[in-house]
């Protein structure tokens, strides 16, 4: 019954785990959470000011599928402001997250058959989506020995005559690197002489840590910008992940099918969280800040807590809020009776003997890896990491 | 010229909008104009709905995260709850039920699971014009099955087996019907059902009007006739309802292995719906069913001035609208086509109507006058300049 399409298409395993935990924590049990990629922030007050106040007004009715004026206007000033990136208001639009701008970049330049280029370790969501999008997704493999970046070299060779696009995120998710932008100008290189357009998804911009500088590929290569589409959102920088707002920059054609391909699906985002979303962008950032030295501070503590427990190989990365160990040592051990055959028992044992919750490399095609994120307050990552010394002793 | 993906060939920015902006512009310029396009409610969001979504902001952090992708577990309950009680469909909120962004996703998700590459999927015409771009984004093709003025825009199950080929599996239905406001009886329903079972084909049901309703007319949910429980998927939402327009809460009821594959699709689209406008939706299904009954009457007012200002006038036609809240008129003698006969009305007389032909080939040469976003108050001034535009058409 179900389509072709879809048969390819798994469900995400973030989410998945994520299930798992709901289902412990209703049974009482308490557990560390360093599965999910979600900030432990509040979303800051005057952005939820701004919230109450769209409620009061009834701002609650259908608008544009693009998003509000107001907040199209702002996401071009920051653009402008932040990047570098000068677009017109007709070049950019908002999304129900920066995930839907990703599937509509997708929908908007891929046809069946057309390649997209995924870099692994990469974030579950991308190889899906462009299955989704009728796509085949080209994954080129990094490691530890180029510091998960992928280099022109690789890139180069990674393409062929259907190569359509190639999604990069910096600072990326998994593995918590940030390419320069020397590197990125080199990447922007590669796909100006064969004309290949660029997903850049940037949504961990704002948490950077030890002076690392976060640039946009078009920003680096000016010549990408019209091959570029600019992918970013709230809800990291500004705690607001469950308002569902994120934003794409790019030609106005593209943008435009993006808006057309949006409206049939969804149509636009919550508008209270569009005015929501207004305030974060243009209202002060002293909370933002706090919170990215906040992060630093757990990174630095998760890390050295981490460099203590043998079996977890890693340098220490400059952005996003994940560490990324190599465990290969751990695997073919036996942890409390049962034998690790590869990363996903070690996470499921993690989990139910632990109550720690991490996330299997092998969803991030990285099967050596464990992905932990430090997004959690200071007191669970002692707990956590407690629990895990114990575990692993 | 720049190479864009092929489904996206012709996708439109849709033509209700185009209307809207030209009615801002004209605004904008002085004139006054009276929207008879949109069809989005004009009431606010009912109070209890907007003080649950304000006390969840300050619940904390739990309603400002994502939710579980499948939707908070509190809504899928009451959801769950609502169906058993008014369309006696009995469904498991942890497996048979995705909350979604609006019906509009849930139809979208629906059909990217169900239809492949080059598909034949049947779709009323005229009917709401995202089907037919939603199924072509699933790669599929729209196959419109005519609702004619003739029979009363209700359906002819023998014309829709004879322009159905072996390999549709899928058939999109919407009662109560945007745009000609049909309600199809509990006989046709059980005669579509038949033949989907006889088929194999899933059905996708649009039931986003369900609660408006005129005279006798009943609502029947496919779903929930024999056998039909698991080739059916329900969409619906709190925007026609509850005027919730903006807040983007829907959900989808259908077999698990649809909503399954569904939940996968809807997790690399969007994640979740936004958190704490679905613990708005839990008021709304909890505390604020009677809001939507006062806007059904007030709806019902409307409809009746609309019929009795428009009854034994001879130069517009229409069937009295059963359910939703639209008039599908046409002008006999008007010698232009429904786009014309919309900007006609427009420029002449300030009145925005949406054209027929943006539902389907069989739309073409009517107008729909939507009665959701006009106070009983300005009917008399409707009739009055829809009258006068009419003499001017001769
Ligand atoms: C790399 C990456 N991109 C995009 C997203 C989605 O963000 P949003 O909440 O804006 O959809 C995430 C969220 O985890 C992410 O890790
Ligand atoms: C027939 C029909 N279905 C679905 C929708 C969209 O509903 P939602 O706001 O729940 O996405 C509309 C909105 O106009 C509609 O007329």
């Amino acid at each position: 019954m179900v389509s072709e399409r879809l048969k390819a298409v798994t469900p995400s395993v973030t989410l998945a785990i994520n299930s798992r935990v709901q289902e412990l924590e209703a049974e009482g049990k308490d557990i560390v959470k360093f599965g999910v990629g979600e900030p432990d922030y509040p979303t800051p007050e005057h952005i939820k000011e701004a919230a109450r106040k769209a409620i009061a007004q009834d701002k609650t009715r259908y608008t544009p599928a693009a998003g509000i004026p107001q907040l199209r206007e702002a996401v071009v000033e920051k653009f402008s402001e932040e990047n570098n990136l000068h677009y017109k208001v007709s070049q950019v639009m908002v999304s129900v997250g920066a995930k839907q701008a990703i599937y509509n970049s997708l929908m908007a330049l891929v046809n069946p058959g057309d390649e997209v280029i995924v870099i692994a370790p990469y974030w579950v969501s991308y190889p899906e989506q462009v299955k989704l999008a009728g796509g085949v997704p080209v994954v080129v493999q990094t490691t530890e020995d180029t510091n998960f970046k992928v280099t022109p070299e690789a890139l180069r060779d990674a393409i062929s005559p259907r190569t359509r696009a190639l999604i990069l995120n910096t600072p990326n998710n998994p593995t918590g690197i940030v390419y320069s932008s020397e590197e990125l100008a080199a990447l922007g290189q590669v796909m100006l002489e064969h004309d290949i357009w660029a997903i850049c998804d940037d949504i961990y911009e704002s948490l950077v840590y030890d002076k690392a500088l976060h640039t946009s590929l078009p920003t680096a290569c000016p010549d990408m910008f019209a091959r570029s589409i600019v992918i970013n959102g709230v809800s990291k920088a500004y705690a607001m992940t469950g308002w569902r707002i994120g934003y794409a920059g790019g030609p106005e054609e593209i943008i435009s099918a993006m808006s057309s391909c949006q409206g049939h699906a969804t149509s636009n985002p919550t508008s209270v969280s569009q005015w929501a979303a207004l305030a974060a962008l243009q209202g002060p950032k002293g909370e933002v800040r706090e919170m990215v030295q906040d992060y630093g501070q757990r990174r630095d503590y998760m890390a050295e807590r981490l460099q203590n427990i043998a079996g977890f190989e890693f340098t220490k990365p400059r952005g996003a809020f994940y560490l990324f160990p190599n465990v290969s040592e751990l695997i073919g051990r036996s942890i409390n009776g049962t034998k690790v055959t590869d990363v996903e028992v070690l996470a499921k044992i993690l989990l139910e003997e632990a109550h720690v919750a991490l996330v299997p490399g092998s969803g991030f095609g990285a099967p050596e890896n464990l992905r932990f994120s430090y997004s959690a307050a200071m007191d669970r990552i002692e707990e956590g990491m407690d629990r895990l010394q114990q575990a692993l002793d | 010229m720049r190479r864009f993906a092929e489904r996206m060939r012709g996708v439109q920015h849709s033509a209700t909008i185009e209307l809207s902006d030209q009615i801002k512009t004209m605004r904008k310029d002085g004139r006054e104009i009276i929207s008879l396009a949109a069809a989005r409610p004009d009431f606010d969001t009912p109070r209890v709905v907007k003080e649950a979504a304000v006390d969840a902001l300050r619940l904390g952090a739990q309603y400002t995260e994502y939710t579980e992708s499948r939707g908070l577990p509190e809504l899928r309950e009451v959801v769950a709850d609502k169906l058993s009680r008014e369309n006696d469909l009995q469904v498991d909120p942890d497996r048979e039920l995705l909350i979604t962004v609006g019906a509009r996703e849930a139809i979208f998700c629906a059909l990217q699971v169900l239809v492949d590459q080059g598909d034949e999927v049947l779709v009323f015409d005229p009917s709401w014009l995202s089907y037919r771009w939603a199924i072509r984004l699933s790669g599929g093709l729209p196959v419109g099955v005519p609702l004619r003025q003739e029979a009363d825009f209700h359906p002819d199950p023998e014309e829709m087996l004879s322009l159905a080929s072996d390999d549709v599996r899928v058939l999109v239905l919407n009662s109560p019907n945007n745009p000609t406001g049909a309600v199809f009886t509990p006989a046709e329903m059980q005669q579509i059902a038949r033949i989907a079972r006889e088929r194999d084909w899933v059905i996708i049901t649009d039931e986003i009007y369900e609660d408006f309703l005129y005279g006798d007319h009943q609502h029947v949910s496919p779903a929930a006739l024999q056998g039909m429980k698991d080739r059916t998927v329900t969409c619906n939402s709190c925007s026609k309802g509850w005027a919730m327009t903006g807040w983007r809460v829907g959900y989808a009821a259908g077999p698990a292995d649809i909503i399954d594959r569904m939940l996968a699709v809807h997790q690399h689209l969007v994640s979740s719906p936004c958190a704490f406008a679905q613990k708005g939706a839990v008021a709304a299904f909890t505390h604020a069913r009677e809001a939507v009954f006062d806007m059904v009457d007030s709806y019902r007012r409307r409809r009746q001035l609309l019929l009795e200002g428009l009854g034994g006038y001879p130069r517009v036609e229409f069937v009295p609208p059963e359910g939703a809240c639209f008039f599908f008129l046409r002008f006999p003698g008007a010698q232009i086509n429904s786009e014309q006969l919309s900007r006609h009305f427009l420029q002449q007389c300030g009145l925005a109507m949406t054209p027929g032909a943006a539902f389907g080939e069989y739309g073409e040469g009517y107008l729909r006058l939507s009665f959701a976003g006009v106070d009983e108050g300005m009917i008399p001034e409707v009739l009055d300049r829809l009258k006068r535009g009419t003499e001017q058409l001769q």
